[in-house]
């Protein structure tokens, strides 16, 4: 719980930019439930990552908090279209139950993210392993590196799975 | 348990778990030997605490596994916006020869002035018409056909159709579609057609459409891959096209659609009526679903939204909040 100076500080941070931010992000978005929905989410990543902004900046953090949730947006809603593109060449009878939908959506956008914060390397050898069926050894050779260097860059990556997905 | 103790824990607990993330990575290699397997399941059959490891890093691989290659790409490379859009073109075409649309009917030739098909709720027909062009009709759908020397008119005047229209060489006679609201003439194509109570929206898949309001003052070429419709006399926006044409798969495609529309568009599928609280209709849905089962899809929604849904009977059905 934050302490009640802090929380004078949020109180008084909401009161004055909430609607100022909610109607920027309408601006960005076109869509009224999505610009309220983030404006909510922008002060929920402040008070969970603990910082304030410095006073006369309030407006510039709020909003680079909320540039980056509309790009986490955007991404999400791509990465859902892919999903439905590829549920829409099944033959109906192979359509997943919407449980296991959406399992397998939120799976995609926790890899995507995982696949962020690896490097480019580590993150082709994974999916050249897991995607594209691939065994170590063809790996190595494609990539030009050691079988040694595919087993190490696959313990990287299934741990950064292990901790995220 | 004493400090010490459950300091004690808590390393095995990350040793084990480092194993099972060596087995595992050692298992994916796709060049395991008998001799690693038999160590591997001599190493799982150790204690209990070893499976639960193994148990954990086995949720991580489900879930792996769900998801498809063919979104891999994605996350591989970014992929330009305009590349995708002829990847969803692609697969609306892909669409339409593998369709699913079960009967197909031949017309009587075209001194056959004017035919008449109809297909009830629920139904789909594909039917192939005297010039060769296709005409795949969605649920609870009406049209006429009216060909002369001088033009293929079709008259819809209820419902959606897809058209994938034959070249006219003998005589270079326009293929349109009639609503009530106007018409959309065909520059060598195919597209949808889908007429709701105040509106015709025309979705074009390949070539260009050209459509026409019934008071003469709108006018609008559409172009492959985008849509336009016609409401109150006026024409509304051009944009892309979206999944208008899943119906020719027989499925139903929500993306964060509003539970109360994703109703309603079921409801054409389905016989009887379809209603639901106010309070459930924001509600948001996403997923695809398959046509040919409303039955199926509405219990399917109660595993993902707390909802309630009451049979009156068949053809009465409530949806409430749980």
């Amino acid at each position: 719980m934050p302490d009640p100076g802090v929380q004078q500080q949020l109180h008084h941070l909401y009161s004055h930019h909430h609607g100022w931010l909610k109607a920027w992000l309408r601006k960005k978005l076109s869509c009224q439930h999505t610009a309220a929905d983030l404006a909510q989410d922008t002060f929920v990543r402040l008070i969970v990552s603990d910082k304030t902004p410095l006073p006369g900046q309030s407006r510039a953090y709020l909003t680079q908090i909320a540039k980056g949730l509309v790009i986490d947006l955007y991404r999400r809603q791509r990465l859902e279209q892919a999903y439905h593109e590829w549920l829409l060449q099944l033959p109906p009878i192979d359509i997943p139950s919407p449980e296991q939908q959406a399992i397998a959506l939120q799976s995609l956008i926790q890899l995507d993210k995982v696949f962020d914060q690896l490097p480019a390397r580590v993150r082709e050898t994974f999916i050249l392993s897991r995607f594209d069926q691939r065994t170590y050894s063809e790996i190595a050779a494609q990539l030009g590196i050691s079988v040694a260097a595919v087993r190490k860059y696959m313990l990287k990556a299934t741990q950064a799975c292990m901790e995220q997905l | 348990m004493s400090q010490q103790r459950a300091l004690h824990t808590a390393v095995d607990d990350a040793q084990l778990r480092q194993e099972a993330l060596e087995w595992q990575v050692l298992l994916w290699s796709g060049e395991v030997t008998d001799d690693q397997q038999h160590a591997f399941e001599a190493w799982l059959a150790r204690s209990e605490l070893h499976q639960q490891a193994w148990s954990e890093i086995e949720a991580m691989q489900q879930k792996l596994q769900l998801v498809p290659q063919a979104t891999i790409g994605l996350v591989r490379h970014k992929i330009s916006s305009a590349k995708r859009r002829r990847f969803m073109q692609m697969l609306g075409l892909a669409a339409v020869t593998g369709s699913a649309v079960p009967i197909v009917r031949q017309s009587e030739g075209w001194q056959a002035l004017a035919a008449d098909y109809r297909t009830h709720t629920g139904q789909q027909e594909k039917i192939v018409l005297a010039d060769g062009s296709q005409l795949i009709m969605n649920t609870s759908t009406s049209v006429d056909i009216a060909y002369s020397e001088h033009e293929r008119r079709l008259v819809l005047h209820e419902g959606e159709i897809y058209i994938s229209t034959a070249p006219d060489h003998s005589q270079a006679r326009p293929l349109l579609v009639q609503t009530r609201h106007g018409t959309a003439t065909a520059l060598g194509t195919k597209f949808n057609v889908r007429l709701k109570h105040h509106e015709t929206r025309v979705s074009v898949h390949e070539g260009a459409v050209r459509l026409r309001s019934d008071n003469g003052l709108h006018d609008l070429t559409i172009a492959s891959g985008m849509q336009a419709g016609l409401l109150n006399g006026a024409l509304s926006k051009v944009s892309a096209n979206g999944n208008e044409t899943a119906w020719l798969d027989g499925k139903l495609v929500a993306e964060q659609l509003r539970l109360g529309d994703f109703l309603d568009e079921l409801s054409r599928y389905r016989t009887g009526v379809i209603r639901y609280d106010q309070t459930v209709a924001n509600m948001l849905v996403s997923g695809v679903f398959p046509l040919s089962d409303t039955d199926r899809v509405l219990q399917s929604l109660l595993q993902a939204l707390p909802l309630r849904i009451d049979y009156f009977s068949k053809y009465w059905v409530t949806v409430h909040a749980a």
